[in-house]
């Protein structure tokens, strides 16, 4: 599940992100406690508050005195402004690069997106993972 | 209730062998510790001091403040499991009784539930079990008694792959509802490393690293690439393993890289790649290699 | 002394009896009740084997139950080798003073004496009556009564032997538990020195001479000096396991 090389708590930060961006979590929405993280994909407690933490402080998530975290209200504007704010960098940049490395015109570029930008956004193959609290279907 | 331990300049000599060698550590209470060390590192010595189980040579040991050894409080609440197990030649059934007659936080349901899952034989001696029962035992002993300083070492590895992971399961699963203070010692890593909140790595006595697992994480790096170029990037870095395909060359650098350093790096056309906690180990705690 | 420094000493040595120590102490004794009684009724049918054969080859001139007055003491010398050598480890692993563990011992070594040698004067009693009726006589040799219905002194002496025999064994288990081997071996003389002043002040059995002037003594003095054997075994043991280590058990 957790692999790569950032620390788990950046990975699991990111993926409640992805979530609420995608619309998976709503906001207002309770999130998994730290336990069932941690149950669930075998990680220490403390690594999953961590990602919370990280979370509380960028104002996407909210803690609920004795009931737990839940998503801001805003915290899909949030992150959709911080994406924006670094698309260009992070995503639009290496890709100019790579297609000028390869030689692949500009036009041939943004001809794709244009056709990528008609079909219908695909689902996120790993939602029914961050929803779930079940332990079954976790491999090491 | 959590347990912290304090250790300072502890020495542990077995006549001639010394098996710890002026050892400082800190075990901070609710939380679960990794020790990590190959076989004769000294882990069960280490443990075995903070148990109570032996005395010190010299130095000083602190649990809770108070110095374990024949202290009736300390004791009643540490617990430690080694792989040996040290039940009585009695029925399993009666050890667990007498655990649950001693233990002030002793949890008969989840002992019972972990005899379940674990598949204890309660009608057999530990001398009629084969290592993976004994093993089960042991850990229904350590986890059961909720110890506020509680010790496995290596203690689970008897167990097979699926008890295995009903133990960290169960182990999770309990620990966040009752914090305190675990370790866990073990010299397979790549099962366990991330239930570990703090890694002490164990080499010849004496402590090699004590840090934030995600900080030992984060602490090596890979290099791949034309052998010139990732020799021009090392730069005085400490190279903890080398080996080269044709002009290829990977590196294994002590020491993560920051961000410019990234950049840099694949810029220079090299590929960066984590270090596992289980190699990182691997590369420090290799015979002759004494940072 | 102020009372900040008194109170505690006071606590500890409450402590050293805790209630979690005596409920487990509680559950092993209950293990070894069914060793107990297996012992006993073993005993005595050995005895009533011995009046059947004795009777079949010839006639009744002794007591029957004396022949095993040494199986009585060796065997509570073996059972307290077995609870303290295999005792202390499991007893530290979970959670228990050294300081109590041998506290227990000493108070198991009590018990012990006192249940056995009740068993012992009951046999005697029994033994008694049944001879009596057969007109046999129950005279021994070699201890500190001459005939078997003494059962004030034959009381007596199974309670100081097994308070010295117990004692002894956990001297034994002690010694190799702590020193193994080697040590274990070496410190015989001493970890069975109880025994061999005991006997020879009881029974005259050990050591001809020495033997025969510890005879000469007055009673109430050899009681006294074998209460402080056991005594000071018992300190002796609280130092052998003081600062034992415990050790990983074979498997």
């Amino acid at each position: 599940m957790f692999d790569g090389r950032d620390p788990i708590y950046l990975q699991i930060a990111d993926q409640i992100r992805g979530d609420i961006l995608d619309g998976t979590l709503r906001e207002e929405e309770q999130v998994m406690s730290t336990t069932q993280y941690a149950t669930t994909f075998r990680i220490n407690p403390a690594t999953a508050a961590k990602a919370f933490t990280e979370l509380v402080d960028e104002g996407v998530l909210y803690k609920r005195r004795g009931v737990g975290m839940f998503v801001s209200p805003d915290a899909r504007s949030r992150l959709v402004a911080g994406r924006r704010d670094r698309f260009f960098a992070d995503v639009v940049e290496p890709v100019a690069a790579e297609a000028r490395r390869l030689g692949i015109p500009v036009e041939d570029v943004v001809a794709r997106l244009r056709e990528l930008a008609a079909e219908p956004a695909p689902r996120r193959p790993d939602v029914a993972a961050t929803t779930t609290t079940s332990t079954d279907g976790e491999s090491s | 209730m959590s347990f912290g331990v304090e250790v300072r300049d502890l020495t542990v000599r077995y006549g001639r062998t010394t098996a710890l060698d002026g050892v400082d550590l800190t075990l901070e209470p609710g939380r679960i510790h990794g020790l990590l060390g190959r076989n004769g590192s000294g882990k069960t010595s280490l443990l075995s001091v903070l148990a109570a189980f032996r005395p010190a040579t010299s130095g000083t040991v602190l649990v809770d403040g108070e110095d374990p050894f024949e202290n009736p409080r300390i004791m009643a609440g540490t617990c430690l499991v080694r792989e040996s197990g040290d039940h009585m030649d009695d029925k399993a059934r009666a050890t667990l009784q007498i655990a649950a007659a001693v233990r002030p936080t002793w949890d008969a349901e989840l002992a019972g539930r972990l005899v379940d899952r674990l598949q204890v034989p309660l009608d057999r001696k530990p001398s009629q079990m084969s290592r993976g029962q004994r093993s089960a035992l042991g850990v229904v002993v350590g986890l059961a008694s909720r110890a506020p300083l509680t010790m496995l070492d290596e203690s689970y590895l008897g167990l097979d792959a699926p008890s295995r992971y009903a133990f960290y399961d169960e182990l999770l699963a309990d620990y966040a509802e009752h914090p305190r203070t675990i370790v866990v010692s073990s010299h397979l890593i790549e099962e366990v490393e991330r239930l570990f909140e703090q890694v002490v790595v164990l080499d010849h006595g004496r402590v090699l690293l004590a840090d934030d697992a995600d900080a030992l994480r984060a602490r090596g790096a890979t290099l791949t690439g034309p052998g010139d170029v990732v020799d021009a990037f090392l730069d005085g870095r400490r190279v903890l393993e080398r080996r080269t395909l044709g002009r290829t060359a990977q590196v294994t650098v002590d020491g993560g890289l920051d961000d410019a350093e990234r950049r840099r790096a694949r810029d220079a056309g090299l590929e960066i790649g984590p270090v596992p906690l289980q190699d990182l180990f691997v590369h420090l705690t290799a015979s002759g290699d004494r940072p | 002394m102020s009372l900040a420094t008194s109170v505690p000493a006071a606590d500890r040595s409450a402590r050293a009896l805790d209630p979690r120590a005596v409920r487990g102490a509680r559950l092993a004794l209950r293990s070894q009740l069914v060793v107990w009684v297996a012992f006993w009724l073993t005993l005595a049918v050995i005895a009533v084997g011995i009046v059947v054969v004795t009777v079949r080859v010839g006639e009744v001139e002794h007591s029957a139950w004396d022949y095993l007055s040494a199986g009585c003491r060796w065997f509570s010398f073996a059972m307290l080798l077995f609870v303290t050598a295999g005792g202390i480890g499991p007893y530290v692993a979970h959670g228990l003073t050294r300081r109590s563990f041998v506290t227990l011992v000493a108070l198991d070594v009590a018990v012990t004496a006192a249940v056995f040698s009740a068993c012992w004067t009951l046999g005697h009693a029994v033994e008694n009556a049944v001879f009596a009726a057969r007109g046999w006589p129950t005279s021994v040799q070699e201890h500190l009564y001459a005939d078997g219905s003494q059962l004030g002194l034959v009381t007596l002496e199974a309670l100081l032997a097994v308070l010295v025999y117990g004692t002894s064994g956990a001297l034994v288990g002690a010694a190799f538990y702590r020193g193994g081997g080697w040590w274990g071996t070496l410190t015989l003389p001493l970890t069975l020195a109880p025994v061999a002043v005991t006997e020879s002040l009881l029974t005259g059995r050990w050591i001809g001479d020495l033997a025969q002037r510890g005879l000469d003594l007055p009673l109430p003095a050899r009681g006294l000096t074998i209460l402080l054997v056991v005594a000071l075994g018992m300190v002796v043991l609280h130092l052998v396991l003081r600062r034992a280590a415990i050790r990983r058990p074979a498997s």
